[in-house]
């Protein structure tokens, strides 16, 4: 079910009814815990390469923050981060756990459609494992965009539409694994980077990079790859 | 009384080598941390050389690297000897002794050095660490974990914030038992007997290792502080009522018993004296780290001294931890977090692994009493001594080099 906003009500109730668990380990989100070493380390170096300015100068945006995964590593770092998310459980979650860990982060329960008309631009936006839970992505990847300072990074990690994320990311991840929780997520809604590549290009950006994140069974952990055929993290910048 | 609170990214428990390459090493590579460090002793004591601690011990080439990376080789070097060549014997048969000589290999096999000497030169340079906030002579009585930080009180006030506390206190870690880490354990029924003896003809470089029924004895090349090198540093272990006996015994018996066992490269032994008596025993937790809490160097496994890697095993626990947090710290990742504290334990699991399997299948082997067994290690020595690829790996394994095979280890 839609609403007004780019929001999909059963997701956002799904979501939120595990919300407790955000910060549990080991618990429904382990996989979105580890993989923040590799996701955090492709960040911390294009943000490293993008900007000269203070830390604290550099204005973040995490759409769709969830419990504050991403937003407490870059607010450690000195970065200045916000987080909005359409679960008002999640943001209370996330705002807690800031709190506990003494780190001061802003997060508002918002969509993105109206942090763009009363927000202030920003520096840096983040859509992470969110374009495969929206109706929209098309839409959503444009209201990014128009949310951006000139010379902004916007950074996207979603699910490539291929029978080996079908089989990984679906069924191994979701019932067998239990890495994800079930009906987490749904194929159909899984994004190729050239879909994505072809909604930046109508607003003139473009992918400056892209990585696989693979899980290696050897080593037993994430990293990234050159692989982008499950899942995938990359940035996009205004072309020209 | 809370406000008095000192917050830390982390706080290490423990001055020993692993404590000691693990602070060094992190604050070498990230400056910006905040550390703090507890000891139950004084350092200044530990530097003054006041501990009664005879034994000596083998670093592996490895662990020299380590040390010189952190700048206390230089210092280390004088007081230590060269191992130029390990002879190996079965129940000191020589005929069927295996012999390793640095000219396979281009460099010695590890340095040798007197364990208060050791420890006195690290604790020296812990001091002059920056942003290492030392709290020595100190006793912990209470600690308490939240799920964001874990609090410390000292000598009976609450002192010390933290996201991350590493327990590096040694075989009978406060931090282990504190957080109730499950310890797999088991006494070898051995004891060691460490000691000093003097002996007729220089030892050249040459350290020897018997192999009894009863246990291993070890004689280590010695550097005493004359610089004479007609001393060796013994490791006699056997069944705990024999040491305890041997520990007692006149030195004539002594001297008249080591006779017997020692090759005549040595010529005659002449003195024993420094002894000390050391309960053996394996043990491993079966995870190293819980939230906030992780253990490394004999905290979180202890072996039998048979191949000396106890030591060199701890400090390569510390460097990669150390160097795994400094990455992350990059991140801004909290450093107390299990995915982050996982991760390091994935990366020391084969490691670990294959020297528990390795020292604990030697003191197996070589207590086996039947004929077929002590054959077949006599056979293996033939092989290995005339297989130079076999010599290589095992050269390579007691310099600390390669960590890339795993044994089996059975209860
Ligand atoms: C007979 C014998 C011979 C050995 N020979 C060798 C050898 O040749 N080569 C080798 O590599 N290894 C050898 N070992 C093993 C080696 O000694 C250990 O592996 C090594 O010392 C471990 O270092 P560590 O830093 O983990 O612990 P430790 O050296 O035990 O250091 C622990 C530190 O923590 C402090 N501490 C303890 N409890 C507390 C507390 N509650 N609060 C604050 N501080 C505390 C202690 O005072 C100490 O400073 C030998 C061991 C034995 C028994």
């Amino acid at each position: 079910m839609e609403n007004a906003y780019n929001q999909d009500v059963d997701e956002i109730k799904k979501f939120s009814d595990i919300s407790d668990q955000w910060w549990d380990e080991k618990g429904t989100f382990k996989a979105l815990h580890w993989i923040t070493i590799p996701r955090v380390q492709f960040i911390i170096d294009h943000l490293k390469e993008s900007f000269s300015k203070k830390l604290k100068n550099i204005q973040c945006l995490d759409v769709g923050c969830g419990g504050g995964l991403l937003c407490e590593p870059l607010s450690r770092l000195g970065y200045t981060i916000k987080g909005i998310d359409a679960s008002a459980k999640a943001i209370s979650v996330a705002a807690q756990h800031a709190t506990d860990m003494e780190l001061s982060i802003e997060y508002i329960n918002q969509d993105l459609s109206d942090f763009k008309v009363n927000g202030s631009k920003v520096d840096v936006l983040f859509l992470l494992e969110l374009l495969e839970h929206v109706p929209n992505p098309r839409s959503l990847v444009h209201d990014a965009l128009e949310c951006l300072k000139p010379g902004g990074l916007l950074f996207f990690s979603t699910l490539n539409r291929t029978w080996k994320s079908y089989v990984l990311g679906i069924k191994v991840a979701e019932n067998i694994l239990k890495w994800a929780p079930k009906g987490a997520h749904s194929y159909e809604k899984f994004l190729k980077p050239s879909e994505l590549q072809g909604y930046f290009e109508e607003k003139n950006f473009s992918i400056i990079d892209i990585k696989g994140l693979t899980f290696n069974i050897l080593k037993g952990d994430w990293s990234l790859s050159d692989d982008l055929t499950i899942n995938y993290i990359g940035v996009a910048k205004k072309t020209g | 009384m809370i406000t008095s609170l000192k917050k830390f990214d982390c706080v290490l428990v423990g001055s020993g080598p692993a404590g000691f390459v693990f602070a060094a090493s992190l604050l070498q590579k990230d400056p910006s941390l905040h550390i703090a460090l507890i000891e139950k002793k004084s350092l200044k004591a530990i530097i003054e050389g006041n501990q009664k601690d005879h034994r000596t011990t083998t670093l592996s080439a490895y662990t020299c690297d380590i040390l010189t990376s952190l700048g206390v080789w230089k210092d280390l070097e004088p007081h230590t000897v060269a191992i130029k060549e390990i002879f190996v014997t079965d129940q000191n048969k020589d005929s069927s002794g295996l012999t390793f000589d640095e000219k396979d290999i281009g460099k010695p096999f590890g340095y040798t050095i007197n364990n208060t000497i050791l420890r006195g030169i690290l604790a020296k340079a812990l001091k002059k660490i920056d942003n290492l906030t030392i709290f020595d002579d100190s006793h912990i009585d209470n600690i308490d974990r939240t799920i964001s930080n874990i609090r410390i009180s000292l000598n009976k006030k609450w002192r010390l914030q933290t996201s991350l506390l590493v327990g590096a206190d040694g075989r009978f870690s406060q931090i282990r038992q504190h957080f109730k880490f499950n310890l797999d354990s088991k006494p070898y029924k051995q004891s060691a007997l460490v000691s000093l003896v003097d002996h007729e003809k220089p030892h050249n470089g040459t350290a020897f290792e018997a192999f009894y029924p009863e246990g291993p004895i070890a004689f280590l090349p010695y550097k005493d502080t004359a610089g004479k090198e007609s001393t060796s540093a013994l490791v006699f272990c056997g069944e705990p009522h024999a040491i305890l006996a041997l520990q007692k015994s006149t030195n004539t018996f002594v001297l008249e018993l080591l006779q017997s066992k020692v090759p005549p490269l040595f010529g005659k032994v002449k003195k024993v004296y420094n002894k000390q008596v050391f309960d053996l025993e394996i043990g491993k937790v079966k995870s190293v780290y819980q939230a906030r809490v992780v253990l490394i160097g004999d905290a979180a496994q202890y072996i039998h001294p048979v191949a000396g890697q106890g030591l060199n095993l701890s400090v390569r626990d510390a460097k990669m931890l150390a160097t795994h947090l400094a990455n992350m710290a990059q991140l801004g990742l909290d450093l107390g977090s299990k995915t982050i504290l996982a991760a390091y334990q994935k990366q020391r699991h084969i490691d670990i692994w294959s020297m528990i399997g390795l020292t604990h299948s030697l003191v197996r082997l070589f207590s086996l009493r039947n004929p077929i067994a002590s054959c077949s290690r006599r056979m293996g020595f033939t092989i290995i001594n005339n297989l130079p690829f076999a010599k290589n790996f095992l050269m390579n394994r007691a310099m600390g080099y390669k960590t890339s095979m795993r044994f089996p280890f059975k209860k």
